[in-house]
Order: C-alpha cells, then sequence, then structure tokens
C-alpha cells in the first residue's frame, strides 16, 4: 500500500483522474490520465515525489505495462505507478518534462521494447540505428536462448 | 560558488568561430571503456555533447529471460564489473524479498563485509583513474596498490578477482576462510594512512584542483531531477544513501556516516570517495569484529521458484542506486529482468555538465561522474 498521506492525496485526486486505481502494490492509470498523474505526484506538497528512480516496461505478450518507481526525497516514501498499453499501438506519453532523468530510460525502452513516447523524439539508445525490432519483446525471434 | 571561473558566458558572447564537430571516442583512454562523445564545438568551447553508448550492449536483461533464477548471477558481476559484489547482492536480495528467505545473521555480515570491501576497490579505480585523467600517474600506482590486496581478499573468499558470483539466494556461496582474518586486519590497519596518502599526493596536488574545483558545477536541483544518485549526488549535497536511508542486510547496526560535497564540482565528486571510503573501512572493522557464529546459508529449495508477482529492489551500489526489477510467472526462470543501474542513469546529466566548458574539461567531468561502460550498456 502507498503511504497514508500519499493515499490520502490520492483518493482526493480520483474525481478528477477517474482512470485512476490505487491498488496493494501500485497505482495504474489510463495513459490519458498518466501527465495529470505525474505532475500531480511530483507538485503536490504531501506527496513530492521529486525523484524519477526507475522507469521501465513489460512485454505481456497482450500488451505493454510501463512501470513508474517513484520517490520522495523530501518524505522518503515510495510509490509504484503502472499503465497499460494495448499492444497494436504502444503509446504514452513522456514525463521528461517532469522529471529529466526519464529522458535516458525512455529511450532504452523505446529502443529494447518498442514502446512509442510521444511529446519528444524516439530514438534508440544502445542497439544502433539500423538494427530491425526490438528484442525484449516477447515474440523476437534470437539465438542464444536455451531449449527449455 | 565563484563565478570567476564559469567560463559558460562565453557562450553567450559576440565573438564566435565556427561550429565543429569532434568525435571523441569510442576508442578513447578517458572514457572508461567503449563510449563515444560527440562534441560541438566553438573553438575550445563545447557547445554540445551527444553521449553514444550500447557499444558493450550485449542484452543480459534479455538473456536473464533463458535462464534460470541462480544463473544469472554471473551475469550480474559483468554488470558493474569494478563492484561485482555489490550487483549479486541487489540481484539476490530482490529474489529473497520475492521468496520470503530469511538470510542467517553470519551470511548478512559476510556479505556486508564483501560488499564494503568492494566499493573500497571500486573507488579505488575511480579515484586511481581520475587521477590518470588529470595527468598525475603516481595516484593510480598508490590506489592500485591497495586495490591489489582487495582483490587478493576477494579471490581468498570466491576464488575470483572480479568476476566473484559469490552471493547465493539465500546466504552466501561459502564461509570465510581462516586466511581472511589476518589479512583483512593488516589491511585495515594500513588503510587510514593509504587514504592520507592518496589525499597527500592527488587531493592536495595544486594542479589537480586548478584542473577540478568549480569545473562541471552540478546543483542539487538538477542533480534530483535528472535521478542522479550515488557520490555524484552526494557530491551535490543531497543526503541520500540507502544504507542510511532504507537499511537493508543489516545496515543499520553499523556506526558511519555519509560524506556530502559542498559544490557539486568535479573536485567534490572526486573527494567524497575517498571520504566514503574511510566509512566503508569502518564498517568493515566493525561488521569484522561483530561475525556472529552460525550458517551462512539458508534453507532454500534446490529450484529457484519464486511465486508469481514482480519486485523492484535497491541497493546503494558503488556508484549510486542499483535496482532490479524482477517479474516471475512462476516459472523457474524470470520473465523479466530489468536492472536500474545507476552509471547509465548518471551519465544522462554529463551533456548537461559539459556545456560552455573546454575540451579538457570535458575529461575532467566524464571521470568524476565515473561510469562503467559494462553497467551502461548492460
Amino acid at each position: 500500500m502507498p503511504d497514508e498521506r500519499v493515499a490520502g492525496r490520492l483518493a482526493a485526486l480520483a474525481p478528477e483522474v477517474p482512470s485512476l486505481a490505487v491498488g496493494e502494490d501500485a497505482v495504474t492509470v489510463a495513459r490519458e490520465d498518466l501527465t495529470a498523474l505525474m505532475r500531480f505526484l511530483k507538485d503536490d506538497p504531501e506527496c513530492a515525489f521529486d525523484f524519477l528512480t526507475n522507469l521501465t516496461a513489460t512485454d505481456y505478450s497482450d500488451h505493454f505495462t510501463v512501470v513508474y518507481h517513484l520517490v520522495s526525497f523530501v518524505h522518503g516514501h515510495l510509490l509504484t505507478v503502472k499503465c497499460d498499453l494495448p499492444r497494436e499501438e504502444p503509446q504514452i506519453p513522456t514525463v521528461m518534462d517532469i522529471w529529466g532523468g526519464a529522458d535516458f530510460q525512455e529511450r532504452e525502452v523505446f529502443d529494447l521494447l518498442g514502446v512509442v513516447f510521444t511529446g519528444r523524439e524516439n530514438s534508440r539508445i544502445l542497439l544502433h540505428e539500423g538494427f530491425k525490432g526490438h528484442p525484449l519483446r516477447k515474440d523476437f525471434e534470437w539465438a542464444g536462448g536455451r531449449e527449455s | 560558488m565563484s563565478t570567476v571561473f564559469d567560463c559558460r558566458d562565453r557562450l553567450d558572447l559576440d565573438i564566435r568561430t565556427d561550429r565543429y564537430v569532434l568525435n571523441m571516442g569510442p576508442q578513447h583512454p578517458a572514457t572508461h571503456g567503449v563510449f563515444r562523445m560527440i562534441l560541438t564545438l566553438d573553438g575550445e568551447v563545447v557547445v554540445d555533447v551527444e553521449p553514444v553508448c550500447g557499444y558493450l550492449h550485449r542484452g543480459v536483461e534479455k538473456l536473464a529471460e533463458a535462464r534460470t533464477y541462480t544463473q544469472v548471477i554471473p551475469y550480474t558481476d559483468r554488470l558493474d564489473y569494478l563492484a561485482a559484489m555489490l550487483n549479486n547482492l541487489g540481484y539476490v536480495q530482490a529474489l529473497e524479498k520475492m521468496m520470503g528467505v530469511e538470510v542467517p545473521e553470519r551470511a548478512e555480515y559476510i556479505r556486508v563485509i564483501c560488499c564494503e570491501l568492494n566499493r573500497i576497490a571500486s573507488h579505488l579505480v575511480s579515484v586511481g583513474t581520475f587521477s590518470i585523467e588529470m595527468g598525475g600517474f603516481t595516484g593510480f600506482m598508490y590506489t592500485f596498490r591497495e586495490r591489489e590486496r582487495i582483490m587478493d581478499l576477494l579471490e581468498m573468499i570466491s576464488g575470483s578477482r572480479m568476476t566473484v558470483s559469490f552471493m547465493r539466494v539465500g546466504g552466501v556461496a561459502d564461509d570465510l576462510p581462516a586466511e581472511f582474518f589476518p589479512a583483512v586486519q593488516s589491511l585495515l590497519k594500513d588503510l587510514p594512512a593509504a587514504f592520507d596518502e592518496y589525499d597527500g599526493l592527488i587531493t592536495g596536488n595544486e594542479i589537480f584542483q586548478a584542473r577540478t574545483k568549480f569545473v562541471g558545477v552540478l546543483d542539487p536541483r538538477t542533480a534530483v531531477d535528472h535521478s542522479v544518485s550515488g557520490p555524484v549526488l552526494r557530491a551535490s549535497g543531497v543526503n541520500w544513501d540507502l544504507r542510511k536511508k532504507r537499511p537493508y542486510s543489516v545496515y543499520d547496526r553499523f556506526d558511519f556516516e555519509v560524506p556530502l560535497g559542498e559544490r557539486g564540482d568535479s573536485f567534490d565528486r572526486f573527494r567524497i570517495r575517498i571520504e566514503e571510503m574511510r566509512q566503508s573501512a569502518r564498517i568493515i572493522e566493525q561488521a569484522v569484529a561483530g561475525l556472529p557464529e552460525g550458517p551462512v546459508m539458508a534453507k532454500v529449495p534446490k529450484v529457484i521458484k519464486p511465486p508469481a508477482g514482480e519486485i523492484y529492489h535497491e541497493i546503494e551500489g558503488a556508484r549510486g542506486i542499483l535496482g532490479y526489477y524482477l517479474v516471475s510467472d512462476g516459472s523457474p526462470k524470470p520473465y523479466r529482468m530489468h536492472v536500474r543501474r545507476p552509471s547509465f542513469i548518471n551519465l544522462g546529466v554529463v551533456a548537461e555538465l559539459c556545456r560552455g566548458w573546454k575540451i579538457a574539461d570535458v575529461v575532467a567531468i566524464l571521470g568524476s561522474v565515473d561510469i562503467v561502460m559494462g553497467e551502461v550498456d548492460c
């Protein structure tokens, strides 16, 4: 569960952000509301999530889930935010203007999973420009895997 | 903060030369591995930096999906290869959290000893190579003298100098050998004098100070905004050390301080590592003295099969916050593994720091941020 104060603030925010769901381990939100929620989490003095510690995504074969791990240096609490994306159209707004640290991490997620971050330039960061496909997708065919 | 030294103002001057692009790396002695920076220059002044990484990308995260949980441990060694113990620890702790494994006390103490030894070894490389980059070869020889002794200790413990693969889910691979104790005691006896020696040789050197002080100042606000962590963050005066803020293992039992910088310049980033080594030595001393008796492994199943679900676990690595994100589908192989590598994220702020400085300062800035390409490229 999120920290009590954060849970309280999120409950207050819920009417404005209809897709917000506070779960046991994580807060989930639809991508339309992501920017509003993230802005709130950073700017609200009770939440004050000033540090985006980790940003990654997972391919669940039928959808992608983008995960944000936030930390507040002011209060010391943590929060996990998740956002599901349809596999046919994996697009999500960038949070780079909220946390500068998202820059490299978003590029990495784009590079390895092919999730497109709208509102910014998407370019590969680890693989070379000519590389075909996104290796961390479950349907990526590769040599070097072991037979189970 | 002095503005006298800040050559950023030059970017606003009317006098300009033609801008040109200079390629630094990927084969360059000061880039700490295979790393390239595309510098846009106005005369000698850096206008823009485009970091290009990935030359060492091996796809560890993808490989992990085709390995069992235990088989992944050796891969973690090869991320930040200068601090393999810490990489091991982050990974096994994430799994232990997921499976609810209680680690025996002795194992926890051994882990702390190993990790802090490795942290010192890693900082010694950082400090030594930074000295070379600033033109002083001597400093490098002295730091590597002590590092070699730590490498010997790690070899005694694990059989390997760098790729240790020593941690296991539920404890450590083996107990400390008898010959370890006199060796570590003699090392601990010599370390404080060695740190003073580095301070005399490198920190106090006038040329070194002229090259690093006020160069590449990272203000705390930018540091936090860019998710910078570890010594680089603390050099900017932000007090955030997970060993204190969110104690894991048995770190809450030891008495140590978190050194902080004042200006956040290249000098502070260098200096803080020497101060951190002093604190790590204190931790080792306490851990060796208080080492409890008992087993070094918990009872864990032969096949590691965490319940379906996910975990994100962070520890304080040598270069900053080292996080492991694991998704399990209940099978013996990870469904997804992501590593939050501090070097990779710290690298994101380098371009910002270099703008307005001269080419030679780029070396000072990159060296003080101290990246390890094995970790950046993963």
